[in-house]
């Protein structure tokens, strides 16, 4: 399969959803599509067309004159392509579908989250869309993320959107685990949900260490200054 | 007097307790490595223990978080007095670069009281074990406080100094 063929692949299959597709390189075909119509090609892509779901990236591109982007990006590794489906959500009414049930892709689920902390992109149809990234304490209408949110602002504590966890199931026990705990390499709250022996089920709270890299390294450092930074993300 | 009391308290064996806040593992990596047999940090009777109940000394290392600074003071609670608080990396001691991030609270010393820093992104193991060191008495402090005026050479550099000119 040629970057050529699975262009005109995609603009047969969804001739009438796709805004805009085009082949900014030589080995990314880049479709536009509608919010709603999302769902159907990703479900394509994965499960038909057997691509690999690499990541979900938010971007604010409003100081470039556009508006909030979602890409989900697939990679055919066998072929060396890869497709970026986009969508494009307009700054007066923030929001998007969570593709993770409908079309049937659990992976997304922690990066749809992210968004929806980060830039503030209200999440829909989503399962589970509690916090993920940001901190207990931090109030909800603030997205550090956004380019006009400053790198060092230091709200004042706001407790009252805690992360609810899971109710256990009838008849189980829970066993905390974390935040702190020797054989975890960073900090990290799981609640097991136990029935005699058997682990039934679970919940995570995580990123007790999220510093905020992403945002200093888009506001504060230029190009040559972040592979400084990059070693301090994970030193294992 | 912390020397004095160190050497009161903790006569023996020291029982470590490792807590990484929001670090990014280098740090934690080099402490597991004291522990190796190559710098074999049990022959000082150091020993790390599973539960802060247990401890004489935190090794905290990476900033605190604002999501892990409620758990990191009910920590320092947790462990029985007397107790050591080591700041392991530059993360610890001042923030290194993600100091003034949205989501970090401070360094250690902003959560809980620190006896002892041990600068180095990430120190080597020698550095830790010698801040231990100086911790238990074993060895002198390296850098004792020095004011400017030790230093006559460096006076005259009070003035501005004037560069030669290009040509
Ligand atoms: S001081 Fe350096 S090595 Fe240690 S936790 Fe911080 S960034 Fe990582």
């Amino acid at each position: 399969m040629t970057t050529q063929e699975l262009f005109e692949h995609l603009q047969e299959r969804f001739k009438d959803k796709i805004i805009k597709a085009e082949i900014p390189v030589a080995d990314m075909v880049m479709v536009t599509i509608d919010r709603d119509d999302a769902a159907a090609i990703v479900r394509h892509l994965f499960h038909d067309m057997g691509g690999r779901f690499v990541v979900t990236v938010g971007t604010d591109g409003r100081e470039l004159g556009r508006d909030y982007l979602i890409d989900y990006v697939f990679s055919f590794a066998a072929d060396h392509l890869f497709v970026t489906v986009r969508q494009q959500i307009p700054e007066k009414d923030l929001w998007f579908n969570s593709v993770m049930t409908e079309s049937d892709l659990p992976a997304v689920n922690w990066a749809e989250r992210e968004i929806q902390d980060l830039l503030g992109i209200k999440l829909q149809n989503h399962p589970d869309p509690r916090r993920l990234v940001l901190s207990d304490d931090w109030p909800e209408d603030l997205h550090p993320l956004r380019r006009d949110v400053k790198h060092d602002i230091n709200p004042p504590s706001f407790f009252e959107n805690k992360v609810k966890m899971k109710e256990p199931p009838e008849g189980s026990t829970v066993v905390p685990i974390g935040p702190f705990f020797p054989v975890l390499e960073e900090p990290a709250y799981f609640r097991l949900f136990v029935e005699g022996e058997e682990v039934v089920g679970g919940d995570y709270r995580g990123f007790y260490n999220h510093r905020g890299i992403e945002k200093i390294a888009d506001s504060q450092l230029n190009y040559n200054q972040v592979p400084f930074l990059a070693e301090r993300i994970c030193g294992i | 007097m912390l020397k004095k009391l160190c050497k009161k308290a903790f006569p023996k064996a020291l029982w470590v307790y490792h807590t990484n806040c929001a670090a990014c593992n280098g740090c934690d990596i080099e402490i597991i490595n004291v522990l190796t047999p190559y710098y074999d940090a049990e022959r000082f009777g150091i020993k790390l223990v599973g539960s802060p109940r247990h401890a004489d000394v935190l090794l905290v290392t990476g900033g605190v978080s604002r999501q892990i600074a409620p758990a990191v003071k009910r920590l320092y609670n947790a462990t029985p007095n007397p107790k050591l608080v080591f700041a392991i990396g530059s993360c610890a001691c001042g923030g290194d670069v993600f100091f003034d991030s949205y989501n970090m609270y401070g360094a250690v010393d902003k959560a809980i009281p620190v006896d002892y820093y041990v600068p180095g992104c990430p120190p080597r193991p020698e550095a830790i074990l010698y801040g231990v060191g100086v911790a238990l008495g074993l060895l002198p402090k390296k850098v004792s406080k020095k004011v400017k005026s030790d230093f006559p050479e460096f006076q005259e550099l009070d003035e501005p100094m004037i560069l030669p000119k290009e040509h």
